[in-house]
């Protein structure tokens, strides 16, 4: 397949200039996107109108919410919505029910997401049976069918020596684990970044410790097994610096971010606001800035959705019972855009943590003929939804600009109005 | 972007009571002043105001308490309205009934006020947000976040015996980490200008920031005792004492707990005040807590003319409105 982009910016290599003049782009499954002076008359073409093209964005965090109740989603609506983010692959979280944990599950999700003739889904397969912490799951199996990495999703994993085994055993089939830092007593019962306003608020809390010593443990596991480790969404400066003398020590570790967690602190959930109620919690803006300044120099390599979309009935509670979580897809490429203006991060850089340092940290390549065109400028219709997830973060949809036109992949237009031949 | 708080109405009213974020001391001291000329219908042969005369007052108490709920139903009563006692531990929503179907039910039975206690910390501003208009919500303690009420009635206590708040030297001892009433007892405080609050712990029952309350940490009892006007004592859970928190009740009482010995290095008119139930031999000697410096139990009769106060200026506050 192939396909010419007229009359874009290119934005597919390292240095993006969103002002830079626009050109004509041939896309082909077969090569890697290259500039062209005439666009061959029998090729068909998209007027891009100008706007900036971008990679295909790769997620390394989402729960799809299938198979589980179809009320908080499935994968035709999320995979939908993760293409109106800008995102081609999405990793699925192995927190659905059931979890990720055999190959007919596996097989399943495959099938239902390449029904949804949308974004790709990479499955994460549980780390252990069941996501129990008891015994560990097939993993070559479900590699084999199609896993990307494994991991344990939210659950802390208690068992030092599963964990040791399990790494030990990831290694030997060149399985990436994808794992959060959390301990699995400390804080396990929190709801709030232990700070100024959990105490306030009498809200439990989730130490910083909480986090620090579950990395702490997991650096000195990889020292042991050799194991290569992706630390799944960090959400503190210690976090941060734990990760910067890994590196330094030559680990091969990597990380990611949740999006949210570079926008909003423990301040945006005072007064009890469930629309702030997030399993990674929200932490001081010191730990906001090591985030951004983390992701600006690489220690955090990647930016991912932590998309959780939930229906309206599950934020109905008092604010420690409500379920965590936000939906993000709809407002991903407006919360990555604002990056540069809130941040000390290049738009390059902040384009770069979802396309090639993302699949850098699954092993994988970036798809070529995987393009978005984004008007970068235009503000967002606060009204059009993708995903089922009714908690939307809250912010200040005046204030927001940047829509997902078209996407697409293997030089196939797939969202967005087709091309002309 | 923040979420409104529910309390008060666009000019300022308070139209819930649910903590005592943001009001401003004017504020307190008319709900204390209204408590004072309450107060002396507890004193009278007759012992009743029509004030909330064909109000119906709805105690709904999702967690156990005999002293609070007790407390709400006499002044409730002293008021002349009618009240309904819904226990709510063992029932409906134990069985998987959402709260917020559960408030509509009882919405149903028309009451005009709804005194909540509940476990979780954020109930009783979640209740407000999702009640129907026309009912206010009073907290009665919600989780470990606050029982306004409480701490009213400890600053009334205390302005009866010690008017003066912009010289008064408070010391809180014990448990702050998990207690609503700490949390009420800090903010009224600070709201009345309370010179200086001291809160004498173990790091682990007091807060890391215990500064965002208002509070001073002190590590010693018998430093912070030293030219106090007012100690307060908490009430010490039974399950902090056995290794966790604490490492036994012992321990906490030679070092925290209040003794004549230590009382006598604070003011000499000191009061010393308790929320109860007291753990005597745990927070409080039980000499202390029956001697003469002691208003453990002014503070249970205050408690009446402040909830009287706050349920009458709520609704009277609604009584303008459609």
């Amino acid at each position: 397949m192939k396909l010419v982009l007229r009359n874009v910016v290119d934005g597919l290599g390292e240095r993006i200039e969103p002002n830079a003049a626009p050109v004509d782009l041939l896309i082909d499954d077969e090569a890697a996107p290259r500039r062209i002076d005439a666009v061959p008359p029998e090729l068909p073409s998209l007027d891009g109108g100008g706007r900036l093209a971008l990679p295909g964005f790769t997620d390394l965090y989402a729960r799809l919410r299938e198979p589980g109740p179809s009320r908080r989603g499935t994968l035709a609506t999320e995979c939908r919505a993760a293409l109106a983010g800008g995102f081609t692959r999405v990793c699925a979280a192995p927190d659905t029910d059931p979890a990720i944990d055999s190959t007919a599950t596996v097989e399943l999700v495959l099938r239902h997401a390449a029904a949804a003739e949308a974004a790709r889904v990479l499955p994460i397969a549980a780390l252990t049976v069941g996501l129990h912490g008891e015994a560990l799951a097939e993993l070559a199996t479900l590699q084999r069918a199609g896993c990307i990495a494994a991991g344990m999703a939210d659950r802390a994993l208690a068992d030092t020596r599963l964990l040791r085994d399990a790494m030990a055993y990831a290694k030997s089939f060149d399985i990436p684990l994808v794992l959060r830092a959390r301990d699995a007593r400390l804080g396990i019962d929190g709801c709030a970044h232990d700070g100024p306003v959990a105490t306030r608020l009498g809200l439990r809390a989730i130490p910083v410790a909480a986090e620090s010593i579950a990395l702490a443990r997991l650096i000195e596991l990889m020292h042991d097994t050799g194991a290569r480790v992706h630390v799944s969404r960090v959400s503190s400066a210690r976090a941060v610096t734990l990760l910067r003398d890994a590196r330094t020590a030559g680990l091969p570790i990597s990380a990611d971010v949740g999006i949210a967690h570079l926008h909003f602190t423990e301040q945006d959930l005072d007064g009890f606001d469930a629309r702030f109620a997030s399993a990674v919690p929200f932490r001081s803006a010191s730990d906001r800035a090591a985030l951004r300044q983390g992701v600006a120099d690489g220690v955090i390599d990647a930016i991912c959705s932590d998309h959780a979309p939930l229906d309206a009935d599950a934020s109905l509670a008092p604010f420690p019972q409500v379920e965590p979580g936000l939906s993000i897809f709809d407002r991903f490429l407006p919360m990555l855009l604002a990056l540069p203006e809130i941040a000390d991060i290049t738009l390059s850089r902040a384009v770069q943590a979802v396309t090639r340092s993302a699949a850098d940290v699954l092993g994988a390549d970036t798809p070529h003929a995987d393009v978005v065109l984004v008007a970068a400028r235009q503000r967002i219709d606060p009204g059009v939804r993708w995903s089922t997830g009714a908690n939307l973060p809250v912010l200040d949809a005046s204030s927001l600009h940047g829509t997902v036109t078209h996407v697409v992949m293997d030089a196939r237009v797939v969202f967005g109005h087709q091309p002309s031949r | 972007m923040s979420l409104p708080h529910p309390q008060s109405g666009d000019d300022g009213r308070l139209l819930h009571f649910l903590d005592l974020d943001g009001l401003s001391r004017e504020t307190l001291t008319q709900i204390l002043d209204t408590a004072e000329t309450l107060a002396p219908v507890g004193e009278r042969r007759v012992r009743t105001v029509p004030l909330l005369r064909g109000r119906t007052v709805a105690n709904l108490f999702f967690e156990n308490s005999t002293r609070t709920r007790t407390a709400f139903e006499l002044a409730a009563k002293r008021l002349s309205a009618d009240v309904l006692n819904i226990d709510l531990v063992s029932s409906s929503t134990a069985k998987g009934e959402s709260l917020l179907d559960t408030l509509r039910v009882l919405e149903a039975l028309q009451a005009d006020m709804f005194v909540v206690r509940h476990s979780q910390s954020g109930a009783a501003r979640f209740i407000a947000r999702h009640v129907a208009p026309s009912v206010a919500v009073i907290n009665g303690g919600d989780g470990q976040h606050a029982h306004p009420t409480q701490g009213l009635l400890d600053v009334f206590t205390i302005r009866r015996h010690k008017p003066d708040f912009d010289q008064l030297v408070v010391v809180l001892i014990g448990d702050i980490v998990h207690s609503r009433v700490a949390r009420s007892d800090l903010a009224a405080l600070s709201i009345l200008g309370a010179a200086e609050i001291r809160v004498v712990g173990p790091r682990t029952l007091v807060p890391a920031d215990v500064a965002a309350l208002g509070g001073r940490f002190m590590p010693r009892l018998d430093e912070a005792l030293i030219g106090a006007d007012v100690i307060m004592g908490l009430r010490l859970q039974r399950e902090r004492m056995e290794g966790a928190a604490v490492p036994s009740s012992g321990e906490f009482f030679r070092h925290y707990g209040l003794t004549r010995e230590r009382l006598a290095l604070a003011k000499p008119d000191a009061i010393v005040m308790h929320p109860g139930p007291t753990n005597r031999g745990v927070e409080i000697a039980g000499d202390v807590a029956d001697g003469p410096q002691s208003v453990i139990l002014e503070q249970v009769t205050a408690g009446l003319a402040v909830r009287m106060a706050v349920m009458s200026m709520v609704l009277g506050n609604r009584a303008g409105q459609a």
